[in-house]
């Protein structure tokens, strides 16, 4: 009934004999803590197409966020590897098409909208003209164009999860990571994360999410990677983990409660 | 460059409108007006006073500026999480270190113009003047100090935390200008192990009392040597380097976890 | 008990210490008070500045060890080391620091003495040196030191009948001054020679007036104090035979006021080199 299942397809479902957007190779992260050694990851293994939808889901402490550390470079890992592009995360160049936003909205407040898009822009090294012209573009997207020029302080929690959305995507990115994405907001923010990820997919771009949000994974992802105590306990199309007439939530349940069935080699 | 001067920038915009800098240009403001309204018994055009005062202030002003503003660049940015967008982008550490000491030491440069601006104009109400050539080296190996110290400042931040590294830049570049010249003379008596760690301490500790031209300024006395102007620039360019490799070296494989700061 | 046994030793010093009087005087400002005692360290410290000032900013040479290295070198670049003193209007600049001194503790009378001497060889106002030396009096009613300036003042604006009576008050006060500190040695012999110019003055002063006996005797008691001053003595034995001295009592007494700037700077400070600048 589980299954792993490590083969590369896009969203259309071809194999593809290209770069993985993301490819973890046995990774493993631990730290020493007052308690003994943690082994936040072990041995994890996933690869991700470009072009796909990819939820990473687990209960908390399962190791989702540090997954995600690792492939931003907030954090080393112990053993394995880790590749952006077919670049390691350890490299700089491996963030140059990254789109990060994570939960909280954290951000600059002293700045206005348009100074963060512009702060990000240059940052990824853009043009002038190609930040104003993405700035614009994303202000009205996020529906903020009339909030640009007043500073992020003033804006609502909504507000900010939209511009730091918005600055995530100002480099157009092929990969975009959400780490729990729609925590903390209300429908209607819900509702924008989800449009702006189907949106990528449109564009043939990758995302890579983590999420509790069960049913936001199985609206949203055309594949998911179970994840538990460090493991990855079950990766592959939604469609294929989960029964006719079945929930991505009961599976989940299932996977996390029974063991692990499809533990790495 | 452009992702160092943008990490410039941010530093100058949030300091530019926390208005941290204004306080302090008060203060020195006030300051100079009371000294300006000291009345001598009745005497006019004695201007070294408020010379030495003001001088003082800006010593004093320019240091706690520089140190707090380079001391809390790195720390800051994690605790308020805004360091996890900017690592998620192609800005390498060397980078992030090199554009918020810049940031920090270029703010602080602009805050000393003002101050020594604002000096300049109470002495010329006073009736007095400086030696321009004079004045012209003091501002700039003034810069030159404030760079080291926020190096150091930001070098001691990749390692503590904000408050731990606060006190320590502090009593490091204090001792910088308060012990070490004395060291030499504590040396005449000096023995044993004593006489090691104080020899250790001339030797490693950044020189900041030689980047204070302040007696020469208030005592109208003649700039010196541009030879010597400029290996004291050099000296003060070599440490800031040094500094900021170490900084690099602390922060390189600095590990950071966003459910550290949750 | 060891516990409290050392709350009781601390009550008992607590109660002690705060049923002790407080020291602040009438004349102690919101400052004095806030600074309290440590405002006689400040006071020194700005009398120092000035001191500062009057060498161009050339401090006190220190005796160090030579260190190899560039620090040094620049350091002794950077500040000078050339021995000069503030002349003409440069002088006035030590008058804030003295005044700053005075405000900073009241019973700095050297602040009042130096400001005051400043005051009339430096800014050449000894209208303003008067006022000086007379707060200092107000605040400080039993010093000799500001009456035997008085006196100098007297003779340097040739009131000598002023003069005569202000040094024999100088010589009262310091008659009576309290003896307990002169165990230190510095202190005794700064009295001794502070007696020995009053009644040099007095002698001088009874012998302009022609009352040559009260002249010789205060010339004695000098000489007592100090035997090696041979030119006082020549001067008894010219008085005693009654002969005129080549050179009159007046004209000597102004020549003795006449302190220039060089003057200021004591035997002991020179510890730096007198180069031209």
């Amino acid at each position: 009934m589980f299954k792993t299942c490590l083969t590369l397809t896009n969203n259309h479902g071809k194999n593809a004999n290209m770069i993985p957007a993301i490819d973890i190779q046995q990774l493993s992260v631990s730290f020493p803590a007052p308690t003994g050694t943690v082994h936040a990851l072990r041995n994890l293994t996933i690869a991700v197409a470009p072009g796909t939808v990819f939820g990473f889901i687990g209960p908390n402490g399962a190791g989702k966020t540090t997954t995600i550390q690792v492939l931003l470079g907030f954090q080393n890992a112990s053993e394995g590897t880790a590749r952006i592009f077919g670049k390691p995360v350890t490299e700089t160049i491996a963030r140059e098409k990254i789109g990060y936003l994570s939960e909280n909205p954290d951000t600059y407040k002293f700045l206005t909208g348009r100074e963060l898009l512009a702060m990000a822009g240059r940052l990824f090294n853009l043009s002038a003209s190609e930040i104003k012209t993405r700035a614009n573009q994303l202000l009205t997207e996020t529906g903020l164009a009339s909030a640009a020029d007043r500073r992020i302080a003033t804006y609502s929690r909504g507000m900010r999860q939209r511009i730091c959305m918005a600055q995530a995507l100002i480099n157009d990115p092929d990969l975009l990571i959400l780490d729990e994405p729609t925590g903390g907001l209300d429908p209607l923010g819900r509702m924008d994360i989800r449009r702006i990820i189907a949106e990528r997919k449109k564009a043939g771009k990758t995302v890579f999410f983590s999420s509790h949000e069960l049913s936001e994974v199985e609206l949203a992802c055309d594949r998911v990677a179970i994840l538990s105590q460090g493991k990855l306990i079950a990766e592959g199309p939604v469609s294929e983990l989960v029964a006719p007439g079945e929930s991505l939530e009961r599976y989940f349940i299932k996977a996390i409660t029974t063991g692990l069935p499809g533990e790495q080699p | 460059m452009k992702q160092i001067f943008t990490l410039a920038h941010i530093v100058w915009l949030e300091m530019i409108r926390q208005k941290e800098l204004y306080v302090l240009l008060m203060l020195l403001v006030t300051l100079l007006a009371a000294l300006l309204s000291f009345n001598v018994f009745g005497l006019a055009q004695i201007s070294g006073y408020v010379k030495d005062m003001g001088l003082l202030a800006v010593w004093l002003l320019s240091w706690i500026l520089t140190l707090n503003t380079a001391v809390r660049q790195l720390p800051q940015e994690e605790q308020r999480g805004t360091l996890f967008p900017l690592l998620a982008k192609p800005v390498s550490r060397l980078t992030l270190i090199t554009g918020k000491w810049l940031g920090a030491w270029s703010i602080a440069c602009a805050a000393l113009a003002c101050f020594y601006l604002t000096v300049w104009l109470a002495v010329w109400l006073k009736g007095g003047t400086f030696n321009v050539a004079t004045l012209l080296q003091a501002i700039l190996l003034h810069a030159a100090a404030l760079a080291l110290m926020s190096s150091l400042g930001v070098a001691f931040s990749t390692r503590l935390n904000q408050d731990a590294a606060t006190v320590t830049t502090y009593l490091v570049t204090g001792a910088g200008f308060l012990l070490l010249p004395r060291i030499p003379s504590m040396l005449v008596e000096a023995k044993g192990a004593t006489s090691y760690a104080l020899y250790s301490i001339y030797y490693l500790f950044p020189h900041f009392e030689l980047f204070d031209l302040r007696q020469r300024l208030i005592h109208d006395w003649a700039p010196i040597t541009w030879v010597i102007f400029s290996e004291l620039l050099l000296y003060a360019t070599l440490m800031t380097v040094v500094f900021l490799s170490l900084a690099w070296l602390g922060y390189r494989k600095r590990h950071f976890s966003r459910g550290d700061i949750l | 008990m060891l516990v409290l046994s050392a709350w009781g030793l601390a009550f008992s010093l607590a109660a002690h210490l705060t049923s002790l009087p407080a020291t602040s005087d009438s004349t102690s400002g919101i400052v004095e008070r806030l600074l309290g005692e440590s405002r006689q360290a400040l006071s020194i410290n700005l009398f120092n500045k000035a001191d500062l000032y009057f060498h161009k900013g050339v401090g006190h040479r220190v005796t160090s060890k030579s260190l190899p290295g560039p620090f040094q070198k620049w350091q002794a670049v950077i500040s000078p080391a050339l021995h000069l003193h503030a002349h003409g209007t440069d002088s006035a600049e030590i008058l804030p620091w003295l005044k700053l001194a005075m405000r900073a503790d009241p019973h700095n009378v050297d602040a009042f003495l130096v400001a005051s001497f400043w005051a009339t060889t430096g800014v050449k106002l000894p209208k303003l040196s008067v006022e000086i030396l007379n707060e200092a009096q107000r605040l400080n009613p039993g010093d000799y030191r500001i009456v035997l300036e008085q006196g100098r003042l007297a003779i340097a604006s040739h009131q000598f009948d002023k003069a005569l009576r202000t040094f024999e008050s100088a010589l009262r006060l310091q008659t009576h001054a309290p003896t307990v500190s002169l165990s230190d040695p510095d202190l005794a012999r700064e009295r001794a020679l502070d007696q020995a110019e009053i009644l040099t003055f007095l002698g001088f002063l009874h012998e302009a007036r022609g009352e040559r006996t009260v002249a010789i005797q205060n010339f004695r008691i000098v000489t007592t104090l100090f035997p090696e001053r041979s030119t006082l003595k020549k001067r008894i034995d010219v008085l005693e035979t009654g002969k005129d001295p080549q050179e009159s009592a007046q004209s000597l007494l102004a020549h003795i006021v006449r302190k220039t700037a060089e003057d200021a700077c004591h035997d002991e400070d020179h510890d730096h080199d007198h180069d031209a600048p």
